[in-house]
């Protein structure tokens, strides 16, 4: 290993070291969503100081300017007034650093002990990848093999005393050239499908849809490692339930009451028409701030135990508290289906609500 | 004799007859309302519940509904804090307003409430949320009897 590669591990060392110990401050400000891109995200991290030489008062003063007679001391730097105003050079500059998501990932998987997810059902799916591992005698020129195609020419020179170390000309003859070759590789491809359901009626303030998008990204990303393929659909309601795209389901307010159980039937009648279980790892997660109106609990409860949690690997629900409190959703669940193994409930009272949610959610290893 | 009028009349008569808690229904036309009291004197009362039923038209229209609760966010500015209209369900024939923004005390938040339905029924309470955040429960709300007498004629106009 060269020393340049050893000093840039080690500092992705370090890097990783600092994002792991203030992953909980990432997490509840939910400044990275905004800084991904692709398959990479920055992270600021201001806190990394580059060690520097600071010079004592000592031995300070510059070169005298101009004319002088011989004897004439130069002068020392004095204690000067301080100038007026704001300077006008840029400041001290927050270090970003680039990380790939799944990095990230196991950075948080490593800093919230969360299990790895052992997918269900049969991997039915059959990627078939196209690999270069072979070297053939035959190939287009793009696919030459330089190194090996040079190698095998020396060789070859060298070995019939064509080769003059004062004049190192080597020149391959055809069947001196070697091309690279491709081997198809398959492998089981596991596929995910993830549905959130957000509540979006009045009650539900842009605050407790931040904590949602906050969330919604850390469970993404987690998901995303652990899976080669994931779909992602989003379904908001609030009386009736509409499937949208993702800026519409984080950017829009409703002022209808709250019926979950249309939610769910949504949610059901997308998974029976695109995603059958036997294919799709399937999870659910649905945040609301629990104020679901009339006797729609019962139905959504009834919905939940037949047509839901026997389809998922995990449903998980969210109850962010609002300004007025929370909602009586969260007790009905946790009485109803207090120790099924693929249903995590979660109360989100803040921001700060976020990391141990996400624990609660993840940490099943479904 | 208007709602209000009646209100402070019945009030007035009966400060210290009352037996408490009690409900307190008076009736004007088709208006009727019930005053759901828990204590009383001679600056204000605590009441569970203010409930005014509009007995004149059958039934309730969601955007019926939204225009009488939006008449009444408008017209009760004199609450500490201002209502609105939170959430209008059309299927099941309900509206609701809450306060805006609740009031904070200590650990404790409170906030107004108040449902109208397709029968033409308003109820007006209001609750605190436990500091725990595990739920919220109905407390009384604490007016002055010039608030309630003026809160009983704006619900009725509203729904006009």
């Amino acid at each position: 290993m060269r020393k340049i590669d050893r000093d840039a591990n080690r500092f992705k060392q370090i890097v990783r070291g600092k994002i792991k110990s203030d992953l909980r401050k990432y997490i509840t400000h939910g400044e990275l969503i905004g800084k991904t891109g692709g398959e990479f995200v920055s992270i600021p991290l201001p806190q990394i100081e580059i060690p520097e030489f600071r010079y004592g008062d000592k031995n300070r003063g510059g070169v005298g300017q101009g004319p002088g007679d011989v004897g004439t001391p130069i002068g020392r730097s004095g204690e000067g007034e301080s100038g007026p105003g704001a300077g006008e050079a840029p400041g001290q500059h927050i270090l970003e650093v680039e990380l790939t998501m799944d990095d990230l990932a196991q950075i948080l998987g490593e800093e919230l002990a969360l299990p790895r997810i052992e997918p269900k059902g049969r991997a039915n799916i059959i990627e078939e990848k196209d690999k270069y591992t072979g070297i053939r005698q035959a190939g287009p020129e793009s696919l030459r093999h330089f190194k090996r195609t040079y190698k095998k020419a020396l060789k070859r020179q060298i070995a019939s005393s064509q080769y003059n170390p004062r004049d190192p000309l080597v020149i391959p003859i055809r069947e001196d050239k070697l091309y690279r070759s491709w081997n198809p590789i398959t492998s089981p491809q596991f596929n995910a499908v993830v549905l959130y359901l957000m509540d979006v009626s009045g009650s539900m303030t842009d605050d407790q849809k931040e904590i949602v998008r906050t969330e919604a990204f850390w469970i993404d990303t987690w998901l995303k490692s652990q899976y080669d393929g994931v779909t992602t659909r989003y379904i908001i309601h609030d009386a009736v339930a509409r499937e949208v795209d993702e800026h519409t389901f984080y950017h829009t307010r409703e002022s209808g009451g709250t019926r979950i159980s249309s939610a769910y039937n949504l949610a059901n009648k997308i998974i029976e028409e695109s995603h059958s279980p036997m294919d799709w790892n399937i999870y659910v997660l649905h945040f609301s701030d629990g104020d679901n109106w009339g006797e729609d609990n019962r139905q959504c409860i009834g919905l939940l135990r037949d047509q839901l949690l026997p389809k998922c690997n995990l449903f998980g629900y969210g109850q962010v508290e609002s300004p007025y409190g929370s909602g009586e959703f969260y007790r009905e669940l946790e009485e109803a289906f207090e120790a099924v193994p693929n249903m995590a409930l979660s109360e989100i009272r803040n921001k700060e609500g976020i990391y141990e949610s996400i624990k609660e959610f993840l940490g099943r290893g479904r | 004799m208007t709602l209000s009028r009646k209100i402070a009349a019945a009030l007035d008569e009966n400060t210290r007859a009352y037996n408490l808690p009690c409900v307190v229904t008076l009736d004007d036309g088709p208006d009727r309302i019930n005053l759901e009291i828990t204590s009383l004197d001679s600056v204000g009362v605590a009441l569970d519940a203010l409930e005014y039923v509009a007995s004149d038209r059958k039934e309730w229209t969601p955007e019926a509904l939204n225009a009488w609760g939006e008449k009444l966010s408008k017209s009760v500015s004199y609450l500490l804090e201002p209502l609105k209209v939170l959430e209008v369900d059309g299927g099941a024939g309900l509206a609701q307003l809450r306060s805006a923004s609740p009031t904070v005390r200590g650990d404790v938040r409170g906030y107004y409430e108040v449902r109208l339905d397709r029968q033409g029924i308003c109820r007006f309470e209001r609750y605190v949320v436990d500091p725990g955040g595990r739920g919220r429960r109905r407390t009384p709300c604490h007016l002055t009897r010039e608030v309630v007498e003026r809160l009983a004629d704006d619900i009725a106009a509203g729904s006009s």
